[in-house]
């Protein structure tokens, strides 16, 4: 009983060590983010105005002008570019701090509307 | 419960405590590692021509690319080791200790993966399993396998050893085993870092590599303790570009060896393998002292060059040789200048009478060489004092056109 006890404290102890352990690099360009596992990443490049990022599966390249930053995760996020020009009436829009947007045609920015993360453009 | 045990020590050996991944951000030929943590919100301006990492603003034109480090660590500790994976890479190897004995098996194909090794024990061992080129660091290790070889890397593709600076790492391996060496590597290998590593071959060779063994110039010391077999033994070539080779034999066996590596299921040498059978030393120093019958300080099925470097060799064994060639020699570069290499070589052994040979002794001699010799620069030095000893024994053509040789030559 001992043992385990002592075992399952190590086993605690290890999983608490893996608390900055990352796992994904993740893109933020154009409102837009996308996640790629950093055990596939052989190098990330930027070449003719564009940032190359190669992995075993292949290459993405991203427009240096569109980059607003790069960090590391634990999980992964992708936001795609879901555009919605204004909000159908009915529709409940949030701001990600989670306060009800009272606007018929809010500014720019990323909102979540019916449950859905959505970019105003 | 020994099933369990088993099964937990495994888990035990997959998660540990100081896994990381960096990043090396290479620039202008240099690179720089950055640990992840550092490297968090990296943010673009001057629409995108810059980028933020690590308290540092770079122009991306500037930076040659950013590559991944995912470093495992093992620690050793008496009767068990521990082993540390990143969270990147963790799907892609696997890690089964048995006490002390380590098998990491990687199946990891995008990028290189470090392996840090360090702590003590006197009953383990670690074998490493991969298709793909990996970084091994030697990081204070004192291992001693009381079942084979001390490290078995079974990868053919470039292993990079470092010898982490300011470390002393110590490997010996069974006696009554059945390893090839007691560092031995399937593929090539390129040897780096300030560091000590001090190599005990029980059974057989000390180091041996399937394909080349490189020293480079940061490389520290290498002290080859006690070699059943070979020192060193290469297939392929032997490269030294720096470091520090001590070797003292305690058995019948060689120096320094390279031999072809030959077609698959054959003998011929592979003519599509570069370098294949040489040795060629740019520098660094070398010191070795033969004091058994037959043997050869350095050999090489094919060509030796050697263009930089210090050599203090000692054939004191009947019939050994300081260097012996089967195919040409080269000392000095051509047009380069007289102060490099320096070689000194002590032939003082006598006749070898072995019964092999007891029709054509072995005579003791300084330089044996097959084919040509040719020498551009530098300072050649042979003393021999033993009884029908040699300087210098050139089958072929021997031409000199700068340095200086102070050496009996039989041509």
């Amino acid at each position: 009983m001992k043992k385990i006890f002592f075992i399952v404290t190590l086993l605690a102890a290890s999983l608490a060590a893996h608390a900055e352990d990352y796992k994904y690099l993740t893109l933020a360009y154009n409102s837009m983010e996308k996640s790629i596992e950093l055990g596939t990443i052989q190098k990330i490049t930027f070449t003719d105005g564009q940032l190359v990022v190669t992995t075993s599966d292949g290459s993405e390249t991203f427009a240096q002008n569109q980059m607003e930053k790069m960090y590391f995760s634990q999980t992964a996020t992708n936001i795609q570019s879901t555009v919605a020009d204004v909000p159908q009436t009915g529709t409940s829009v949030y701001d990600l701090q989670g306060r009800k947007i009272q606007q018929s045609r809010p500014s720019k920015g990323i909102y979540i509307v019916n449950g859905r993360k959505v970019v105003i453009k | 419960m020994k099933r369990i045990t088993i099964l937990l020590s495994c888990i035990l050996v997959s998660l540990g405590m100081a896994a990381q991944s960096q990043m090396r951000l290479w620039h202008g030929g240099e690179s720089t590692r950055i640990n992840l943590s550092d490297a968090q919100n990296m943010v673009f301006g001057s629409g995108g021509t810059t980028v933020s990492i690590a308290g540092t603003t770079y122009q991306t034109s500037a930076i040659d690319s950013l590559t991944m480090i995912h470093q495992v660590t093992v620690t050793f500790n008496g009767n068990s080791v521990t082993t540390s994976i990143p969270a990147a890479v963790a799907k892609d190897i696997t890690a089964e200790a048995d006490g002390a004995y380590l098998t990491i098996t990687n199946n990891n194909v995008s990028n290189e993966v470090e392996f840090v090794l360090s702590g003590e024990s006197s009953n383990g061992g670690f074998t490493y399993n991969g298709s793909y080129k990996a970084t091994i660091c030697l990081n204070g290790l004192t291992l001693t396998s009381q079942r084979g070889g001390a490290i078995d890397i079974q990868c053919g593709k470039r292993i990079a050893l470092v010898l982490n600076d300011g470390t002393t790492n110590t490997l010996a391996d069974y006696a009554s085993g059945t390893q090839k060496a007691c560092l031995y590597s399937k593929g090539h290998v390129e040897v780096e870092g300030t560091g000590t590593l001090n190599v005990t071959g029980n059974l057989t060779h000390a180091i041996k590599t399937k394909e080349y063994l490189q020293l480079k110039k940061s490389t520290g010391a290498i002290n080859i303790v006690k070699a059943a077999g070979d020192a060193i033994h290469v297939g392929q070539y032997y490269l030294q570009n720096g470091g520090s080779i001590s070797i003292t034999s305690t058995t019948q066996a060689d120096g320094i060896q390279a031999e072809y590596l030959t077609l698959e299921d054959d003998i011929t040498p592979d003519p599509n393998e570069e370098n294949n059978g040489q040795v060629i030393i740019k520098g660094g120093t070398i010191n070795i002292e033969m004091t058994h019958e037959d043997c050869k300080a350095i050999k090489a099925d094919d060509l030796v060059t050697i263009t930089g470097g210090t050599f203090d060799i000692k054939a004191s064994g009947n019939g050994s040789r300081g260097i012996q060639t089967d195919g040409s020699m080269v000392i000095g570069e051509s047009g380069g200048t007289d102060a490099s290499p320096t070689i000194t070589i002590s032939a003082s052994g006598g006749l070898c009478t072995n019964e092999a040979d007891v029709d054509d002794p072995h005579r003791c001699m300084g330089i044996k060489v097959d084919g040509d010799l040719t020498v551009y620069a530098g300072t050649t030095t042979v003393t021999n004092t033993g009884s029908k000893s040699r300087g210098i024994k050139v089958a072929g053509t021997y031409t000199k056109t700068g340095g200086v040789v102070n050496a009996t030559i039989k041509n």
